[in-house]
């Protein structure tokens, strides 16, 4: 920014030496020059907008791996370490907000200091229209631009009752608001956080037709005579956009039987819908270029929103090899056209060319040398399903990981990441873009971006959990397990009983060896992690939920404590097995009683090793190689002995 | 006979069930065949007389398994899927059921025509070989030779061979040893394996596997986004860029456009930015007297020097021009009143002194000394 703008600054001929100059310096060049032979030139004022200064600062801002966000920050006790939780968190401030604000319009009469001169319009409680509120047309066009709906509606009334006129003007701007929103309240612009969240909701609400026949849009547009352009435009709006496909296009027909001229959004909305009025592709198709031919009779300049609606359109085919055919031909036509393409736009390219049961196709690479490095901003709704999509390509369809390590580096290129979309979406791109790496990066680089993403951009949903740890069993990196399992224990994936078997088999499977240093701490670590284990599943079968122990489980539990020296607590798990045998499904393995009696050898505790022989006699499995070892690994007493012998007769005294 | 000619026509699905439960049948047939000398369970000799029909007959056999086999690939049912595991599992269920059909059928033809337990083995173990190594020899080489006359019926047609025929003149061949003791777990895995690939008569479930693997033999790795030809609908490029003609519903989907992209602030700067935007905040860059519309263009001096309204009216001196000075030093100092309210304010004194003059004048008459001195 510093060098561009001295370089404007100074006299061509200059620039032109300085560049010339090769190895001097830009800047070194330009504070040097002006002193010598030119006069002093006073920059012209740059105009800036009033959120400029802020906009530059809060880019020096990067964003923090280590902290949680913004919004959290107030008090370190409410950071959230589940996605439940930051959901919560998030909403509940959000909700006290809406109380203060209830409160306030609840009790106007008590809010009356106005400490700003001349007083913010903001802060004043909002005008309430009642049944008897004197109003007029102004009143009515005010709470039109600000998209107040439901005021709008009632005033409407209101003026209706009264009998007083009402410009035409203001009548279509009337129906346009109505159509916009299908008479319902919009949320709120404020209410940000409810916004960033709604979407885990709404995902099935989408599919079918919400428009409201006969409603008071259809009232609207029919006092509206003679039917202007504009009358039909906002209708057919209004249907299209909540899929009341039928009856759009019948209006559509309508005004093109009365040789009404309508303009290019009102076509787009339709394009956008073909695919509820047509059942085949070769129909779509055939409609939509009839509907293309028609605008272009109608000298209407297309624009992005035709060409993602075409590519919407289009991506509906299931005939994947029309769909593509169509798009290829839709693309250089637009192009001609110069219209340039927007996120919305490749969006739309992924999932027409990347099926999921459709031929694999590297699409994306093109794409990605298209916008590569770029920064976008919004221009379509559907810009913000880019990211989320493209990773998903990357992860399900070409398991590429240099292409995904790309998307990134697109999504966090100056303000892209705007274009994220909303928590929803952002929990999607990055689970796939984690399940992704951990397949196909090595454990150490793969736990590098971990570190960086989890838990304050992202928080692993337990599947994605399971990815990692198979990641890590393959890998053998015992060394991440404790640091992992924190972290489950953090989003409380605990009553996982796969993740749980997955974890205990990993230790168990991956002997820490003593000679490395990294292991040296390893054995206490998982004896840690076992012991820790055993007593949150303690604690959940007493609450009922639905994890419960195996004999596999506590077996490769006993093993771990054996293993991290932490023979106390073996025994304590052991007699928990021992007791509750006919409890718990299945048995230790024989391995695991093996560890345990060695190491009762070494603590010297036979009673120890005879109550697991009993076990192992009792439980049908191998049990003279555990009497003889005991036989020789102690100097037994004559109460040892006859037990000995009485669980598994004379045959261990025999070599 | 007539009814396992039916039975024949009804192709393998009806035929496998229905051949076991025609046993009796056959067996009444084979019977009454028996009669005349003619059965396979006689010793060598008459079937070394016979040796000729014989021959034919197990040609004959081939073939009728043959037609049995082809339509059984014919009906398309019991070929593994692609892609679809489950569905191969299944299949492969039917598939062993379809077989298990099979070998208690010829387990039945079997016992028909043998006595001996190695007989009925060595029958049975030929049947399935024929069966499962589909009909590639059951070609009707022998379909152009001239029928025996004892099969008259047959002769008729491919179609209408049947079982009893056949197995009137079956020979036995003693001299080879039951060849296989397989498992029926093995023929089954050797019938799978030896069947021929699907033919293309299915083509419609068979194109996307096909597809993808060409797709992805051929793939160049580019998608040329814009080279391809272009649709050829908009001819003219340069026409006008038309604007919305609904005005509320452009501003309106402007908004909902930009929300879209609106996240939770990553950081005070962001709030601020937030707050900028609703008007909740005063705006950068910084000056008190923001928003202050109605008194832009007056000078600070209106605001402070206000004798300027007293020099048309007030008295020079006296007790009227002190109380006048003080008003105007304490509206000087007032930052909540313009400048038009504040000369509205001395004007109003200036009318009120005017209407009180009278008054005023006979006070200052009766008591000259005491206002002095005030």
């Amino acid at each position: 920014m510093y060098l561009s703008r001295h370089l404007r600054l100074l006299p061509k001929a200059n620039i032109a030496r300085s560049l010339n100059g090769g190895g001097v310096h830009y800047t070194t060049a330009s504070s040097a020059a002006p002193a010598e032979d030119s006069p002093i030139q006073i920059p012209n004022r740059i105009q800036r907008s009033p959120t400029d200064l802020l906009q530059a600062l809060a880019g020096t801002v990067g964003r923090d791996s280590t902290a949680p966000h913004y919004k959290y920050h107030d008090d370190p006790f409410l950071i959230p370490m589940s996605n439940a939780a930051k959901r919560t968190y998030a909403m509940s401030k959000e909700s006290g907000r809406k109380a203060a604000q209830w409160i306030k319009e609840e009790h106007r009469d008590l809010f009356l200091h106005h400490e700003a001169q001349p007083a913010i319009e903001k802060f004043a409680p909002s005008m309430v229209f009642t049944e008897d509120s004197q109003v007029d047309e102004t009143s009515l066009s005010q709470l039109i631009s600000q998209g107040e709906l439901k005021d709008a509606v009632l005033v409407y009334s209101l003026l209706e009752k009264k009998g007083v006129a009402i410009s035409s003007d203001l009548k279509q701007s009337l129906l346009e608001l109505v159509c916009f929103y299908n008479n319902e309240d919009p949320l709120p612009e404020e209410w940000i956080e409810e916004r960033w969240f709604l979407q885990n909701n709404r995902r099935r609400e989408r599919s079918g037709k919400t428009w409201k026949d006969g409603d008071l849009a259809e009232k609207l547009y029919s006092e509206i005579e003679p039917k202007t352009p504009e009358s039909y435009a906002a209708l057919i709006r209004g249907m299209a956009k909540y899929l009341q496909g039928e009856r759009a296009f019948a209006l559509l027909q309508e005004a093109a039987e009365k040789r009404i001229q309508l303009d290019t959004n009102t076509y787009n909305s339709i394009i956008q819908i073909v695919s509820l009025l047509k059942d085949t592709a070769e129909q779509r198709w055939q409609l939509c270029t009839d509907l293309l031919q028609e605008m272009s009779q109608q000298k209407l300049r297309p624009n992005i929103g035709t060409l993602n609606a075409v590519l919407e359109c289009i991506s509906t085919f299931g005939n994947f090899k029309l769909a593509r055919t169509a798009a290829l031909k839709v693309l250089p036509e637009f192009k001609q056209l110069g219209v340039n393409p927007s996120l919305g736009t490749y969006y739309y390219l992924l999932i027409i060319f990347c099926r999921e049961r459709g031929p694999v196709s590297h699409i994306i690479v093109d794409i990605l040398n298209d916008i590569g490095g770029k920064e976008l901003s919004i221009v379509h709704p559907k810009d913000t399903y880019f990211f989320a999509t493209a990773m998903d390509v990357c992860r399900n369809h070409l398991h590429d990981k240099s292409l995904a390590k790309k998307v990134d580096a697109l999504l966090h290129t100056g303000k892209n990441y705007d274009l994220i979309g909303d928590s929803f979406k952002e929990s999607i791109y990055y689970r796939n873009f984690l399940a992704l790496l951990c397949q196909t990066e090595t454990i150490e680089d793969f736990m590098q971006t971990y570190d960086q993403l989890v838990p304050n951009i992202y928080i692993p949903e337990p599947g994605i959990m399971e990815e990692i740890l198979r990641a890590v069993e393959i890998n053998g990196a015992v060394e991440h397990v404790p640091r992992i399992w924190s972290d489950m224990v953090v989003f409380d994936h605990t009553h996982r009983e796969s993740l749980l078997l997955y974890v205990l088999r990993i230790m168990v499977n991956n002997k820490p060896s003593t000679d490395s240093p990294a292991h040296q701490q390893l054995p206490e670590q998982c004896a840690k992690v076992a012991l820790d284990m055993y007593e949150k599943v303690e604690e959940a079968v007493k609450r009922l939920r639905k994890v419960s122990f195996t004999g596999q489980m506590l077996g490769d539990i006993l093993t771990l404590l054996v293993r991290g020296d932490n023979f106390e607590k073996a025994t304590e798990v052991f007699a928990h097995i021992d007791k509750n045998q006919h409890r718990i499904p299945g048995t230790p393995s024989e391995t695991a009683l093996q560890e345990f009696v060695e190491a009762s050898i070494q603590n010297k505790s036979p009673s120890q090793a005879l109550t697991a022989l009993q076990y192992a006699v009792d439980n049908n499995m191998e049990s003279s190689t555990l009497a003889r070892r005991i036989h020789n690994g102690f100097t037994l007493n004559e109460t040892h002995l006859a037990k000995l012998k009485s669980l598994v007769g004379e045959s261990f005294l025999e070599k | 006979m007539l009814a396992l000619c039916s039975v024949q026509r009804l192709g393998l699905r009806s035929l496998l069930p229905a051949v076991s439960k025609n046993v009796g049948l056959a067996s009444y047939s084979s019977k009454s065949k028996k009669d005349d000398g003619y059965s396979s369970s006689d010793d060598e000799k008459p079937s070394k007389k016979k040796e000729k029909p014989v021959e034919t007959a197990a040609q004959r056999l081939n073939r009728l398994l043959g037609t049995m086999q082809a339509t059984d690939r014919l009906s398309g049912a019991d070929f593994p899927r692609p892609g679809d595991a489950n569905r191969r599992k299944r299949e492969a269920q039917k598939q062993e059921a379809a077989s298990k059909n099979v070998l208690t059928a010829a387990k039945n033809i079997a016992s028909m025509l043998g006595t001996s337990e190695s007989e009925k083995k060595q029958t049975e173990s030929e049947l399935l070989a024929k069966l499962l190594g589909h009909g590639n020899e059951s070609a009707p080489t022998v379909a152009g030779d001239a029928q025996p006359a004892d099969s008259a019926q047959a002769a008729s047609s491919d179609k209408d061979l049947n079982l009893s025929d056949l197995i009137v003149g079956m020979k036995i061949d003693r001299r080879q040893q039951p060849q296989d003791e397989q498992t029926r777990g093995e023929y089954v895995r050797r019938s799978l394996a030896s069947r021929p690939k699907p033919k293309y008569s299915d083509r419609q479930q068979q194109r996307p596997q096909r597809h993808i693997k060409r797709e992805a033999e051929s793939f160049t790795g580019s998608v040329n986004l814009y080279g391809g030809d272009a649709l050829g609908i908009f001819k003219d490029t340069q026409l006008p860029s038309s604007t919305d003609i609904l005005t509320t519903w452009s501003q309106l989907s402007e908004r909902e456009l930009s929300l879209h992209a609106a996240h939770p602030p990553a950081n005070y700067f962001e709030q601020m930015v937030l707050w900028t935007d609703q008007q909740k905040v005063w705006r950068f860059p910084i000056n008190n007297e923001q928003d202050w519309t109605e008194e832009v263009d007056v000078d600070f001096s209106e605001h402070i020097f206000l004798e300027q309204h007293l020099e048309e009216w007030c008295p020079d001196k006296g007790p009227i021009r002190h109380f006048m000075e003080l008003v105007c030093v304490g509206l000087s100092k007032n930052p909540y009143v313009t400048a038009q309210e504040k000369k509205e304010h001395i004007l109003w004194f200036r009318d009120y002194f005017e209407a009180k003059k009278d008054i005023l004048k006979d006070l200052m008459n009766k008591e000259p000394a005491k206002s002095i001195s005030a």
